[in-house]
């Protein structure tokens, strides 16, 4: 997926944000203290292991969550999975910044059905990381419960249910474009449409 | 099956907004300038665990057990973490490709000694050259260790 293009310009307040962090190494999470400090997040919570965070999750109104995929007693996709189906609201729908050093293709598809909102690929370079930031504030995803996933909706690239099928979705369209059903619009009605024009007075 | 759809306030979106803070790129800075501080402590903990992986390579024979594959799988994919995020590239990419090698050796069902020794050799290089005008030839090393995975391994997935 594209970046969001960030204007450098543009102000971002996270003082006031609630910041878990998770990574097991604790060089990894000095990194991660230190950038997300410099992003103005002024005491991000810090935890090594799942159980730990656990506790975190459940005494704490949390608006955001950074997690490697290694921590020191679990995964990080179990713990994903563990937040997601937990029903600690709003916890359980918070965004989740999962982090991944090797990036096996099995490791992304992982990431993305345990319920993480973004994955980002190591090493943390703080323009990657804030842009992802910036983007998970933006997001509006609907929250999706089933037997099999809970977490943000997974479809967000419009792209139509699968070939061969119609869709679950009252709203899912094909993929084929039927034949039109009113003419084509001219270059000079096009254009009268979009080019701005000057008022005669 | 039924499917629940539920919408969140995402709080995280109104907070970014409140007025005071900082500029992206301000924060991008400081970022940047936060981590200088710790560089040196962050660069001499990641040697260690190089020196830690190479250690551990003793463990590693012919016939690996799982376990010892995967520790050195983890020290490997923490030290490329952490060499990248202080711009030490080829250091990182030796460590990626050790990585590569275990996680795709593990697919296929196959290993191999000398490979994963032509690993150890080169984080040895990286560790011990860090100059100029070594960089050409520890760029060779690591086109070597790819070459060398995908002959032990056979060719990545397309996907990939």
């Amino acid at each position: 997926m594209a970046s969001v293009p960030t204007n450098p310009k543009a102000k971002i307040n996270l003082e006031r944000a609630t910041v878990l962090l998770m990574e097991a190494s604790p060089q990894g999470m000095d990194i991660l203290v230190q950038v997300l400090n410099g992003f103005g997040v002024r005491t991000p919570f810090r935890a090594m292991s799942g159980a730990s965070a656990m506790e975190l999750v459940k005494g704490h109104l949390l608006d955001l969550i950074i997690i490697d995929a290694q921590l020191s007693d679990m995964d990080g996709y179990d713990f994903v999975k563990w937040l997601r189906a937990s029903k600690i609201e709003p916890n359980c729908a918070a965004p989740v910044i999962f982090m991944s050093g090797h990036t096996q293709v099995s490791n992304v598809t992982k990431g993305r059905d345990c319920g993480a909102s973004f994955l980002v690929a190591k090493p943390i370079v703080p323009r990657v990381l804030l842009d992802r930031v910036i983007w998970v504030a933006r997001e509006n995803r609907v929250f999706i419960e089933c037997q099999t996933y809970t977490g943000p909706d997974r479809r967000f690239k419009f792209v139509g249910p699968p070939p061969g099928t119609e869709g679950r979705r009252h709203d899912d369209l094909p993929l084929e474009v039927g034949t039109a059903s009113t003419p084509n619009m001219s270059q000079d009605a096009i254009d009268s449409l979009l080019q701005p024009q000057k008022a005669q007075l | 099956m039924t499917v629940t759809r539920r919408r969140f306030e995402n709080r995280l979106s109104k907070l970014i907004k409140l007025p005071g803070g900082k500029t992206v790129q301000e924060a991008m800075d400081d970022a940047e300038s936060n981590m200088e501080t710790i560089r040196d402590k962050v660069l001499s903990a990641m040697d260690k665990k190089v020196l830690q992986l190479l250690d551990s390579a003793a463990a590693v024979t012919a016939d690996p057990n799982p376990e010892a594959l995967t520790n050195c799988y983890n020290v490997a994919n923490e030290i490329f973490a952490l060499a990248g995020a202080f711009g030490k590239v080829q250091m990182g990419e030796a460590a990626y490709s050790l990585c590569e090698l275990i996680d795709r050796s593990r697919e296929a069902g196959k290993w191999s000694d000398p490979a994963f020794q032509a690993h150890m050799n080169a984080l040895r290089l990286m560790r011990h050259d860090e100059t100029e005008e070594g960089q050409e030839a520890r760029k060779v090393v690591l086109t070597g260790l790819a070459s060398v995975i995908d002959a032990v391994t056979g060719a990545p997935p397309k996907s990939r």
